[in-house]
């Protein structure tokens, strides 16, 4: 049973000890909470922001603490009062004026003050990997995107194969370039490795045991080709360092023991190039790239198959669980 | 032909409502009315001075005359030691009063179709281990052997399906279960905004089977939530004019807050309604309009589409995947949440018909899919039946019943085909230092929405050189920071030997069985010893607690 008298739980202040507020900002108004600055007025940065602070302060909502519970709602409502007000113009008008006067600060001013960015106008969608599947990363100009595992990264891989620092893109010359932190770190954009690489739409860049594909914001590609997205879970074997892969249709990629897999399985059962999966048409298929100990589909040696929901795959000393969710 | 031999029933044990259904011969859930005639019994209770215990309407009724005898919501401190306020100058667990809302449900079953055997009781599918154990108690305190606790949207779903198949022409009732193998298969988004708490789920129903996809919620978000802010609203407006705060005397304060209930429910029908309030001997007439209300409400509303949006984010799922959106629970009859999820989907949601009862009826269904799943009645399944009375006597010593007294035997045929996996609504991992951020960190071994049963294994190295002991803390929660996180056991092992070099290996495996038991062994490989944690979702309590609060609960007079 929990009850703060009970157990050594202490009260948390949610603004300050959970979001990494400063203390003198606290309550923060719509934009501090947020972490965008102040009077931004470009509605999917907002959204981003609000879903990164709502899945943050939603982990807490449980806290064996009463106090702090309740802390956490009223901070739950205070990042949906400030969706509500600053993705709906004519409330953001008028908070904005009350705010610029309560700060004593001229709006125009705010600004033009603020470095000149862009409205941007391209993505990095996470399309394979253990997790953050679907999820969009936008590329601000004017400020460098890293990829690491590191939590001041732009985007946080997680994963033995992520380094600190893994990759930077940053805009030059109209074009968005990648490369990846130093010599040591393998990146692969469209299944090469690269040292430095121009980004074109629909690229793929495969990072740390992460596939990205860039994409511009208004053409919007849609990722999702008519095949469900994938799922392959470590069903039995020794434990790896990714027990989970998933994928987005359309997408090709190698399981095996190599660093430029996309699935590494470090395991001696295991070929360097194992086998391959991907969709064709509104199916996942797997085939065996001519691997050592081959490849099984519920038991049966096969070259190529394709793969349907709970079937076990064998890849050595690995049983792994397809799960396709329609 | 009524049968007056010990039943099943399912029980939705809800903040503010609850009810109680049973499944007929015919395999039609049936709910059962209260002593007042009503499918629905308030969750309230009364304790009076002299320990006499009023449950239902009685006790709703009265908690505007004396609110410091009234206990309401406390499901949502279920979990907690004590409810959040002594009632009738004592305290309370939260697992006794729902105890007592359990009891009289189940008088007023028995009193009208006979004994009851079992039970299935739904909580929220965003319930924790914590809040479920502590409804499993809730029902061993009431004296109601639990079969199982379900979750309420996947309860919802099952009991829709029977629903839907009747609307569509469905002409022998004595096939409904067998019926919902021949629907179509289709994806459902179960939206369950209660009194007290949200759910979202979403289903796959493929013939007989029911794979609950994912599922997010808010247990502390409800439609009180709504009164509340209407009250606090009301209360400004009643003290600017009249200088009183209403909220300050507990008897305005009961009243208001029923009002305000009245009021939200006007306004589900009426664009505008008038709020009459009484407070120190003064009366005030306050307009309230539907936008007003909408407005004041905005951050609620815009919580339950974020909710919506992360479960479908979560599940990688996009809106053209959902086939269908069914609107439960009491709450959602506001026609905001209506318009909203027809703006973010695209499609016109399906309010459940009865949405107080779809839940207990869903209950209802398992808990005759359990008895007969349970019972040892063979049937072959190209219909010619083998119930052979030297076969049935055979086979059902152990329980001393008789399926077919309860259920045709097509129902028992088709139900025995049901199949429901369900996935977990929480992450469960471990507490580990983590060497590269140098930092106790919540290591997540079963992620949340993980298909059960399920097993999983991790491995972490010891901490130290010449570590004798290794302490494993089991938590609940998607946090990294544990602090985020609930423990809700530890796996220790002892006695290593000496002379382990740091970073030894010790194998974490998790086992999640589909009851949603929890067992966690830890092994230190290189020696073979292990530590092991079964965390059962039966008890919260001891046995010795149960029976002391049995013991008292029983003792409390019912009127």
């Amino acid at each position: 049973m929990t009850d703060s008298d009970d157990q050594n739980v202490t009260t948390l202040r949610p603004y300050t000890e959970i979001l990494g507020l400063p203390a003198d900002q606290c309550p923060p108004h719509h934009y501090s909470l947020l972490g965008v600055e102040l009077f931004c007025s470009h509605f999917e940065r907002i959204n981003q922001a609000v879903r990164k602070r709502y899945r943050t302060i939603r982990e807490y909502h449980d806290h064996p603490d009463r106090k702090t519970r309740e802390a956490v709602q009223d901070v739950m409502n205070a990042v949906a009062i400030a969706r509500v007000v600053l993705t709906d113009p004519a409330r953001k008008e008028s908070y904005d004026i009350e705010l610029a006067h309560r700060l004593g600060v001229d709006r125009e001013s705010v600004l033009s003050d603020q470095l000149a960015s862009p409205i941007p106008e391209c993505q990095l969608i996470v399309v394979a990997g253990p997790r953050l599947i679907g999820q969009r990363h936008e590329l601000v100009e004017g400020t460098d995107f890293t990829i690491g595992s590191n939590s001041n990264c732009s985007l946080l891989i997680d994963g033995s194969r992520a380094a600190d620092v893994h990759a930077t893109a940053w805009f030059t010359d109209g074009d968005w370039v990648i490369k990846p932190a130093d010599r040591e770190k393998i990146i692969q954009v469209n299944g090469t490795t690269t040292l430095e690489f121009v980004l074109a739409p629909g690229d793929l860049v495969d990072v740390g045991g992460y596939r990205l594909m860039f994409c511009g914001v208004q053409e919007k590609p849609d990722p999702r080709g008519s095949a469900p997205p994938l799922s392959m879970i470590m069903h039995k074997g020794i434990s790896v360092a990714m027990p989970v892969f998933n994928a987005l249709p359309s997408q090709r990629f190698v399981v095996g023991q190599s660093e430029t897999a996309l699935w590494q399985l470090s395991d001696p059962t295991i070929s360097r190039h194992h086998c391959v999966v991907r969709t064709v048409g509104d199916a996942w298929e797997v085939e065996d790239m001519e691997s050592t100990n081959g490849v099984q589909v519920n038991g049966v040696e096969v070259l190529r198959a394709v793969l349907a929901d709970r079937d076990i795959l064998t890849l050595g000393q690995f049983d792994i669980l397809i799960s396709l969710r329609y | 032909m009524q049968s007056r031999q010990p039943r099943y029933v399912g029980i939705d044990l809800g903040t503010t409502f609850s009810g109680i259904a049973y499944v007929d011969r015919a395999g039609r859930p049936v709910s059962v009315p209260n002593r007042d005639g009503s499918f629905v019994t308030p969750s309230v209770v009364m304790i009076g001075s002299n320990r006499e215990i009023k449950v239902g309407e009685v006790a709703r009724r009265a908690a505007i005359e004396h609110p410091d005898l009234v206990a309401v919501n406390f499901k949502r401190d279920m979990g907690d030691k004590f409810y959040h306020q002594p009632v009738g100058g004592k305290e309370f667990s939260p697992e006794a009063l729902s105890a007592l809302v359990l009891r009289r449900l189940r008088e007023d079953f028995e009193s009208q179709i006979g004994p009851v055997r079992g039970a299935v009781i739904t909580v929220p599918a965003y319930f924790g281990d914590l809040r479920r154990k502590a409804t499993q108690d809730a029902g061993r305190i009431a004296a109601l052997d639990v079969v199982d606790i379900i979750n309420e949207p996947t309860a919802a779903a099952l009991a829709n399906a029977f629903r839907q198949y009747l609307e569509a022409g469905g002409s022998s009732i004595r096939f409904e279960i067998a019926a919902i193998a021949a629907t179509a298969p289709s994806t459902t988004l179960v939206f369950d905004l209660g009194g007290g708490t949200f759910d979202a789920t979403i289903i796959r129903i493929n013939g007989e089977h029911f794979n609950v996809l994912a599922t997010g919620g808010e247990v502390r978000l409800g439609g009180v939530d709504f009164d509340r802010r209407l009250a606090m609203r009301l209360a400004d407006d009643f003290e600017k004019h009249h200088g009183h705060d209403a909220r300050k005397d507990e008897n305005a304060k009961a009243l208001l807050f029923a009002t305000a209930e009245q009021v939200k429910i006007a306004l589900s029908a009426e664009p505008q309604t008038t709020a009459r309030l009484r407070a120190d001997g003064q009366d005030m007439a306050v307009p309230m309009t539907r936008d007003r209300f909408e407005h004041m409400t905005a951050d609620l509303l815009t919580r339950l589409q974020m909710t919506v949006e992360m479960l479908l984010e979560d599940a990688l799922l996009t809106w053209d995947r959902i086939d269908d959106v069914l609107l439960v629970g009491g709450a959602s009859r506001m026609p905001m949440v209506c318009r909203m999820l027809e703006r973010i989907s695209g499609r016109k949601p399906n309010m459940a018909t009865a949405p107080e009862q779809i839940v207990a009826h869903g209950a209802a269904i398992h808990a005759a899919i359990t008895q007969m799943a349970t019972s040892a009645a063979t049937v072959t399944t190209d219909g010619a039946r083998t119930f052979g009375s030297s076969e049935l006597a055979e086979s059902e010593t152990g329980s001393g019943e008789n399926i077919l007294d309860f259920f045709d035997p097509p129902v028992v045929e088709a139900a025995q085909k049901i199949q429901m996996a369900d996935v977990n609504s929480h992450s469960l991992g471990v507490i580990v230092r983590s060497s590269k951020e140098n930092r106790i960190v919540n290591s997540v071994v079963i992620p949340g929405n993980t298909p059960i049963p399920t097993a999983r294994t991790k491995v972490f190295g010891t901490e130290a050189a010449n570590q004798r002991i290794i302490r494993v803390p089991v938590v609940e929660g998607s946090s990294r920071d544990p602090r985020g996180c609930t423990q809700i056991g530890e796996c220790v092992i002892r006695d290593l030997p000496k002379g382990l070099p740091q970073g030894s290996p010790v194998e974490v495996v998790f086992k999640y069985d589909r009851s949603g038991r929890i067992h966690v062994q830890a092994t230190e490989t290189t020696t073979q010893f292990t530590g092991e944690a079964s965390i059962q979702r039966d008890s919260g309590f001891d046995q010795k607690t149960i029976e002391e609060l049995t013991r008292a609960v029983r003792e409390l007079t019912v009127e």
